[in-house]
């Protein structure tokens, strides 16, 4: 049977660097084909090229065995072809029927939408998807705008859809109905490429192409292989999937928070009246889908945002709205969710950056006057330590991956802090082996009487770390839980916000 | 063969040097067309510019003098923009700074030695007091920055017009509209007899080397260069932003304050409006062209000064008016900034099979 989509020997430069090398896979009509890869694969290169976004370099693009070229993404909507990015791009003020239309080279001056509206109903009622049309997008979660895009590649007549990392955002019960609509719209005759590096979404594909450093290193039918398997295929080595957490008893307390209330950016609630408790020897998790308060919630503990309300007070002492260099002076380590925004400045040296916030540290300092061979020795020491891979203490950190330049916030925040971290999103693209390490790190630390309070949006790692975990919605805490009191069910509908979950 | 032009992934120091060679030759181009268009000869212009600047030994000294508070004024903007504080205010905190240094110089009499030392302390907080304003406009009202030093540069220059037609600063009996002259003690020392080498030109070399020093060396540089990189991760990591305004525009104001003291006690031996007109400005093209950094901020401010006594040359060898000298250092600046953007391209081959 001829493949709805094959590509031949596809290869895109940038520069020097070669994305894609020579890859080849293709796929089925009626699949559900994953694309798996760290960071810097090739995956959205190869996804880009498909969908016209790129030209490639070399290679050719079948679709149903006749040779194409898309010079952009206009000729691969009109073959047939949909992409949904990970970051949507829609329209927020305006409705989902206005967004699904936007774009679509309507004929005409007089806005009719009822044509729209019927053509986008049948679709719906096709897939039993429930969205309302009206509704204005800035009003609708995070998994319901993931729907409307669907809608916009489905309603230019998409018969092959990619998706990007699809379940990022979203809640464990949102990702189990975006699977099993999938899988409805495959059996109506829909192919799907999903990208993704999330483990569990792969084993819900049909066939799997694993993609390391640009090139194909195999492509297998998911059902015979393990998460393991695929794991040591991406990497090149074996990665132990999880971690192993012993249990222990937490000391005393390290970290009260009382009643915190936090504005966000735009000036409106982001906490609303939060309350936690770290204790040492604790790993306390929170879960709950970016976006939810967790940037604020840390930005406040470390001093960065005001608090409007509330106290928080560490090992006794209070410290509400402390500022950033008293945080760093009480040992109170902060590993940021984005690195190069918060934690690093990307035009330093690695060395520079091993001692941002700590320069006035006698360790790096005589007085005013930077002590520049203890600073080379003490990055030397954290690059053997940590693994870090850079070709000397005196590169410019942006040159680094995104997983070193990580490394690099940690051996800082590990050998400044002394009582306790607070850890937003720590691996968030990051590589499968780095992640590895992270956590390792994390439970040491653990081990060595530190408080940690630690969000994600993978609700796997906040099981396997965490002691205890919170869920947060919209500012609130949902609920605490210890560890394997609650199932993944009760965490993911609070995680939603429906409170009755318990 | 076909070539294409595409984007570096990162400029490389070859490619820096190549696109200001190449700046350097277009400005050159870009003036004699201008020299052309205004009927002058462009042979005997630029020959007067270059010996005018570097011809003789007099020459030479010449343009070292007239590079003084162009350095002073260069330094006060690489300080300042690489914390990304954008200090406009070049020109007032000059005149503030000898403002400052004058009223100082006319109510001591202690013995030469400390006079001198006192009256360049003066100079440094006349400009330094200027800064230190916009630094806590900015701090405690959120003032942008570019907003209050501009408009203080035009109070300051009004405060010295009242102070000279108001007659409180003028000689009696003067025509000009200018202070008495400085009395002879309290002149900056000349350095080397028989020329007008005076103490400012040792001053600038120290300050050229001491910021140089500050910003690689010490941990106040090094907040100020992670605080220009990113504000936000410098935040986050304990510094300070309030504190960075006010003491950067502080540093920075007294820095040109220096400059134009180093030029009323070093070489006009007045104040007038007339005579720190444009050196402020100047130094802002000084410090950019030099990429913020202190010890080619040195060079440019040499370079500027030759141009300077140059242009003077030109003016009276090769007839030039001396709006054309200005224009010059404007083409000048506008090619040096299209080269730090060519740096970043590329040409290369296209590949057989793109």
């Amino acid at each position: 049977m001829k493949p709805h989509l094959r590509v031949e020997n596809l290869t895109k430069r940038f520069g020097e660097i070669v994305a894609t090398n020579s890859v080849s896979f293709e796929v089925q009509r009626g699949e559900i084909h994953c694309l798996l890869g760290e960071n810097g694969a090739g995956k959205s290169t190869l996804s880009k090229c498909i969908y016209g976004f790129y030209q490639p370099n070399q290679g050719k693009i079948f679709l149903d065995d006749k040779l194409t070229t898309f010079n952009s993404p206009r000729d691969a909507i009109a073959n047939g072809i949909g992409m949904v990015h990970q970051h949507f791009v829609l329209v927020t003020p305006l409705s989902v029927i206005e967004n699904v239309v936007l774009g679509t080279h309507r004929v005409g001056w007089k806005m009719d939408l009822d044509e729209s509206k019927n053509k986008l109903k049948e679709i719906c009622d096709r897939y039993k998807i429930e969205i309302d049309f009206e509704a204005k997008v800035w009003q609708l979660s995070v998994g319901e705008q993931q729907w409307v895009e669907i809608l916009k590649a489905l309603y230019l007549g998409a018969e092959l859809l990619i998706l990007d990392e699809p379940t990022a955002a979203l809640t464990p019960q949102e990702s189990e109905r975006l699977f099993r609509i999938i899988e409805r719209m495959t059996d109506d005759g829909l192919s799907i490429i999903f990208i993704s590096h999330k483990l569990n979404e792969v084993m819900q594909s049909k066939r799997v192409t694993v993609l390391r450093k640009g090139k194909v290193v195999s492509t297998v039918e998911t059902k015979s292989t393990t998460k393991e398997e695929l794991t040591t295929m991406m990497v090149g080595r074996s990665v132990m999937l999880q971690v192993k957490r012993k249990k222990m008893s937490a000391g005393k307390q390290i970290l009260e928070i009382e009643g915190l209330r936090v504005k966000n950016d735009k000036g409106l609630p982001a906490l609303q009246g939060v309350s936690l408790t770290i204790h040492a020897n604790e790993i306390l998790g929170i879960a709950g889908v970016a976006g939810n308060g967790q940037k604020e919630l840390f930005e406040a503990l470390i001093g960065a945002r005001n608090v409007e309300n509330g106290q928080v007070r560490c090992q006794g002492e209070e410290i509400t709205n402390q500022t950033p260099k008293d945080a760093i002076r009480r040992g109170i380590g902060y590993i940021p969710d984005d690195r190069y925004r918060s934690g690093l400045v990307s035009d330093f040296t690695v060395e520079e950056n091993m001692i941002l916030g700590v320069q006035n540290n006698p360790e790096f300092s005589n007085g005013s006057l930077l002590n520049f061979p203890k600073i080379s020795q003490f990055a030397n020491e954290s690059i053997d330590q940590f693994g870090i891979v850079t070709p000397s203490t005196k590169a410019i950190t942006s040159t680094l991956s995104g997983g070193n330049a990580q490394k690099i916030i940690l051996a800082r925040e590990l050998w400044s802090s002394s009582c306790c971290i607070l850890a937003n999103q720590p691996t968030r693209g990051l590589d499968v082996g780095v992640i590895e390490y992270v956590h390792n790190v994390l439970l040491e630390k653990r081990k060595e009487g530190y408080a940690i309070l630690l969000a994600s949006e993978e609700l796997d790692d906040i099981l396997a770390l965490s002691d205890r975990i919170a869920v947060i919605f919209k500012g609130e805490i949902m609920g605490i839980f210890e560890t394997g009191t609650t199932s993944i069910e009760k965490l993911g509908l609070l995680m939603a916000g429906q409170h009755d979950a318990v | 063969m076909r070539f294409k032009f595409e984007k570096r992934l990162t400029p490389t120091l070859l490619s820096s040097i190549f696109s200001t060679i190449i700046a350097v030759v277009l400005a050159i181009a870009a003036s004699a067309i201008l020299l052309w268009f205004v009927d002058v000869d462009v042979y005997e212009a630029f020959h007067a510019l270059l010996i005018g600047a570097f011809g003789d030994l007099e020459n030479i000294y010449g343009s070292l003098v007239k590079a003084v508070p162009l350095a002073f004024a260069g330094l006060a903007t690489g300080i300042a923009f690489r914390a990304k504080i954008w200090n406009i205010g070049q020109e007032g905190q000059v005149f503030a700074g000898a403002m400052m240094a004058y009223w100082v110089s006319s109510m001591i009499a202690l013995p030469w030695f400390l006079n001198i030392a006192v009256i360049i302390l003066a100079g440094f907080i006349g400009g330094a007091l200027l800064g230190a304003l916009s630094g806590i406009l900015k701090a405690k009202f959120k003032v942008d920055e570019i907003v209050s030093t501009v408009m203080l540069n035009y109070i300051i220059v009004f405060v010295l017009s009242y102070l000279l037609t108001s007659r409180l600063w003028m000689a009696p009996g003067e025509y000009y509209i200018q202070t008495a002259q400085i009395p002879e003690i309290n002149r900056l020392p000349i350095l080397l007899a028989g020329t007008n080498l005076h103490l400012g030109v040792l001053l600038a070399i120290v300050a050229v080397i001491a910021v140089h020093f500050v910003l690689t060396k010490t941990t106040f540089g090094y907040e100020i260069r992670a605080f220009g990189s990113n504000s936000e991760a410098a935040r986050f990591r304990g510094i300070n932003p309030n504190r960075m305004f006010v003491l950067v525009l502080m540093i920075s104001g007294g820095l040109a304050g220096l400059g134009g003291a180093a030029q009323s006690f070093g070489v006009d031996f007045r104040i007038s409006q007339n005579f720190l007109l444009g050196l402020g400005s100047t130094g802002i093209i000084v410090g950019v062209i030099a990429g913020l950094r202190p010890l080619g901020i040195g060079v440019a401010a040499l370079l500027f000064g030759g141009m300077s006594q140059g242009g003077l040359f030109m003016q009276v060898m090769a007839d030039v008016s001396s709006a054309i000298v200005s224009s010059m250092q404007a083409i000048i600046l506008i090619f040096f900034l299209c080269s730090s953007f060519l740096s970043r391209y590329r040409f290369t081959r296209i590949q057989p099979d793109d």
